[in-house]
């Protein structure tokens, strides 16, 4: 392509030197032309010129050639013949050069006619010139003055003629001057002739001739346009008319028979004269005619000079353009050859910058394959139902886990359509859903996600089925070009939260009946008790002093086994109702509930001489009431069991949630849990039973030592396990023991069923 | 103080003949002159206040200064049996103080909220029985004005 791009840069300048080349080819050519015309149109014209001339001369001389014959004829005088032999090569060589310039005129038969009379009459002129010389004057008149000699001059008339045909003006011009010229020397000839021999025959030969020169001069006045011609001719005409004049007077003299002053009128001075100035006037007719034809000879050439010149001035305009365009040529061949480089260059580099690009884009291409791939391996691994909206809510991807969950077979039933009216038409209730309400649509159209799970979508085979969904809008810069919708079918998590609810009620319902049982139960076992406890009393009040000891003392038994049958059952209710009368949680002050618990413990504490010493309790999730109870029990407890003499130390402190890394593992809460620890310096116990105590009913007393049903820590426990926390216990028989109770400072729901 | 507190019929509703016969001799260790009424049921107490049933004749049921009323009770008990009292237009005048086995704080809160008078829990011990009693007779019958009750016939 490079390669192809600098030959065609070549091939122009080739071509342009060709150009130049044959343009200057073309100007030489045509200034050679130009010259050569020029010269040619010289040449012609001075040729053509010249052979009228020679026309003219020819025709003169022939007839002088004549004349001196027949001259000599006439008068026997030999010098006649020297003029004869005078003109004779004259005439030839006149013919020769007349022959040379115009060849055509000689060609053909007439010219070969006029060749053979000239021949033949050269013959009869030499055989008068002999006779002449013999003395037979009158034999040489004979053959000079012969029918043979008139034919012979006739057909040498006609080839002059032939010559004549030429109709050229300036070859006219020359032809008239020899024509002139000829005429007056053959009518001076014929004049003097008369005059010479007195024969009158003479003078119809000069009568034949005269209006032939008048007519001449007319002609070659009309043809010159010259003023200069004219003027001559006035001239000539003027001599010509004495000289016709002095002819005619000869004549007139001859016919009368004085022969010889008719001799010495056209051989006197005056005779000489006019005809010198007819001839001076006729060399200036022949100049005027010749400088006309000049003149227009010069024209053309002068025409021809001027094309030549200007043909010259041409040539250096010519070669300063082509050295223009040359120079232009070249600095545009060594631009296109720079560029050509540089483009060859830029060409190699985008080549390479090419083949990385197409690496980059291979690379890519794979790439957005493989995340392609990736995104379209998720999308159907997916149990979510995800689908993508454009912004006029119509559905742009889905994915395999969506059209199942719809019921559809095909991507091609779902793609384009508009999904609120496809599968979201209808509320649960059976009302029909406006797109205007739609929550997706409001959602993203706003750029704002949104979650529900209280609507429901609908099957391609017309069913519906409870939805949870979630909608994100999806943007390209910070335009919102669209959402993508992910759903689950939560047709079994309805059923299962229904069901829950369902056993929820149950639950309460059940605890509500235990509840009422329970209450009812102590009542009513309550009642008989109090009927114990009241007519025992009754007897102990009226009857004691008609009871023995023993009576009184079995009296007593029974009266103490019906309050502990009270207390019991009334531990009994508790430990049932921390489920059945279980509060919702709340957030508790443990340092209030505290306080207040201490407040009704006061007269205890007073009397034992307690001391109590409380640290800085948290406020955690809780029953409020349970809570009382709880440490109700723990810190009545502590106080129950204080060492005989030793005044019971109580102290109450708690562990911070903060404390969450010690307290992680299984269950553990976000929140952590707190840990309230009463510790007290009283009796202790051994950690055998650590567990045991916890159990309901469980003492490790006797009933008669530590008053209390061994409910206590039982209630507590539960309380504890109710609140999703623990309790243990710590003891040194002797010294004292700690109760912890480990709690949740948070509850997931507040509201415990 | 009432003039002539004696003369004020105390009327009380109890189901358990124990506690009635309890209660009477409390009351007589208490040193009530007050006549003591009993009806065992919440119907019956009704009936005896509206003066209907077996109680429709004149006279067989004087109109009590003071109601002592047990919430557990069958057929109708003392709970509905208040509400109804304290929302009659004439009976709710009658002061009532409930005297129960049940020391429910819901009972308690139940029967204030119901416009009752006072509410006692029974005491277990006959001696406290008594003591009760004795209080409410001096706070009845000596510190309190009862209402007027002629008006109401």
């Amino acid at each position: 392509m490079r390669e192809d791009a600098l030959s065609r840069v070549r091939n122009p300048i080739t071509l342009l030197t060709a150009i130049l080349a044959l343009t200057a080819v073309v100007v030489v050519w045509l200034g050679w032309h130009a010259w050569g015309s020029y010269q040619e149109a010289k040449t012609t014209t001075e040729q053509r010129l010249r052979i009228g001339e020679l026309r003219g001369i020819i025709v003169h001389l022939d007839e002088v050639l004549t004349m001196s014959a027949r001259m000599a004829a006439a008068t026997g005088d030999l010098r006649w013949e020297e003029r004869y032999r005078e003109f004779e090569p004259q005439l030839d060589t006149a013919i020769k050069e007349a022959m040379e310039l115009a060849p055509e005129a000689y060609a053909g038969e007439a010219a070969a006619e006029t060749d053979v009379a000239n021949i033949k009459l050269v013959q009869m002129e030499n055989r008068a010139f002999d006779l002449v010389r013999q003395g037979r004057a009158n034999e040489a008149q004979a053959v000079l003055f012969s029918d043979e000699y008139e034919r012979q001059k006739q057909i040498y008339a006609q080839g002059m003629t032939h010559f004549a045909e030429h109709q050229e003006l300036h070859l006219r011009l020359g032809e008239l001057r020899g024509i002139i010229i000829h005429l007056d020397e053959v009518l001076t000839m014929s004049a003097r002739m008369a005059a010479a021999t007195g024969d009158p025959q003479w003078e119809p030969r000069y009568r034949g001739y005269e209006p032939q020169l008048d007519a001449a001069i007319k002609e070659a006045i009309g043809l010159a346009h010259s003023a200069q011609a004219a003027r001559a001719a006035a001239k000539t005409d003027a001599a010509n008319i004495r000289l016709v004049t002095m002819e005619n007077r000869a004549f007139d003299l001859v016919s009368q028979g004085r022969t010889d002053e008719a001799r010495v009128v056209l051989f006197s001075d005056e005779y000489e004269e006019q005809k010198l100035v007819y001839a001076d006037g006729m060399s200036k007719f022949a100049t005027a005619l010749s400088d006309a034809i000049s003149a227009d000879l010069k024209r053309e050439q002068r025409g021809a000079l001027l094309s030549i010149s200007s043909v010259l001035l041409l040539i250096p305009f010519l070669i300063v353009g082509w050295l223009v365009v040359f120079r232009a040529v070249g600095r545009w061949e060594t631009t296109l050859t720079e560029n050509s480089r540089r483009l060859t260059e830029q060409a190699g580099e985008l080549a390479e910058l090419n083949r990385d690009l197409d690496q980059k884009v291979l690379e890519r291409t794979r790439e957005l394959e493989e995340s392609d791939a990736k995104v379209r391996l998720l999308l159907s691994s997916t149990a979510e139902a995800i689908y993508g909206l454009d912004l006029d809510g119509n559905c742009t991807f889905c994915n395999p886990a969506c059209l199942q969950a719809l019921g559809y077979n095909d991507e091609g039933d779902v793609l384009g359509k508009n999904m609120h009216h496809l599968i979201h038409h209808t509320r649960s209730d059976g009302t029909p859903y406006p797109v205007e309400e739609c929550r997706i649509n409001k959602a993203f159209r706003q750029g704002v996600e949104t979650h529900a799970d209280d609507e429901v979508l609908w099957r391609a085979a017309g069913g519906s089925f409870p939805a949870e969904y979630w909608s994100y809008p999806m943007r390209r810069g910070s335009e919102i070009v669209g959402c993508v919708v992910t759903f689950l079918d939560i047709t079994e998590r309805k059923a299962a939260e229904e069901q829950l609810k369902h056993y929820a009620e149950r639950l309460r319902a059940s605890n509500l009946e235990l509840e009422h049982f329970a209450s009812v139960a102590s009542h009513d076992l309550q009642e008989p008790l109090r009927k114990i406890q009241a007519f025992g009393d009754r007897l102990k009040a009226k009857s004691a002093d008609a009871l023995s000891g023993d009576g009184r003392d079995y009296l007593e038994r029974m009266l103490d086994a019906s309050s502990r049958m009270k207390a019991l059952i009334n531990d009994l209710l508790s430990y049932a109702r921390v489920t059945t009368k279980a509060e919702p949680f709340s957030l508790v002050d443990l340092a209030e509930v505290t306080r207040r618990v201490l407040s009704d413990l006061e007269a205890r504490i007073e009397q034992l001489g307690a001391r109590v010493e409380v640290g800085d309790l948290p406020a955690i999730d809780a029953d409020p009431t349970q809570m009382r109870q709880l440490l109700q029990n723990l810190i009545g407890n502590a106080l129950k069991f204080h060492r005989d003499g030793v005044p019971p130390v109580v102290k109450i402190h708690a562990a911070a949630p903060e404390d969450k890394a010690r307290l992680a593992g299984p269950g553990a809460r976000p929140g952590g849990f707190c840990r309230i620890t009463v510790e007290d310096n009283g009796i202790g116990f051994d950690e055998r039973y650590r567990d045991r105590i916890f159990d309901p009913f469980q003492r490790l007393h006797g009933r008669g030592d530590y008053g209390g049903t061994g409910m206590g820590l039982a209630i507590c426990r539960k309380i504890a396990e109710r609140h999703g926390g623990s309790i243990t216990a710590q003891s040194t028989p002797g010294k004292g023991s700690a109760f912890i109770v480990t709690l949740p400072a948070e509850q997931p729901m507040r509201e415990a069923a | 103080m009432t003039e002539d507190a004696r003369a004020i019929t105390i009327l009380m509703a109890e189901d358990d003949p124990e506690d009635r016969m309890l209660t009477k001799e409390a009351f007589q260790e208490a040193r009530l002159a007050n006549e003591l009424r009993f009806v065992e049921d919440g119907e019956e107490l009704m009936d005896y206040l509206r003066r209907e049933g077996k109680y429709a004749q004149p006279d067989s049921a004087p109109r009590p200064g003071l109601i002592l009323l047990d919430l557990n009770m069958p057929k109708k008990d003392g709970r509905e049996a208040l509400k109804e009292i304290k929302s009659h237009p004439e009976l709710h005048r009658i002061p009532v103080t409930v005297l129960t086995t049940s020391e429910a704080e819901e009972d308690i809160y139940r029967s204030y909220d119901m416009g009752v008078n006072s509410y006692i829990t029974k005491p277990v011990t006959f001696e406290g029985l008594v003591d009760v009693m004795k209080t409410l007779k001096k706070y009845w019958f000596e510190i309190v004005d009862l209402p007027p009750q002629g008006r109401e016939e």
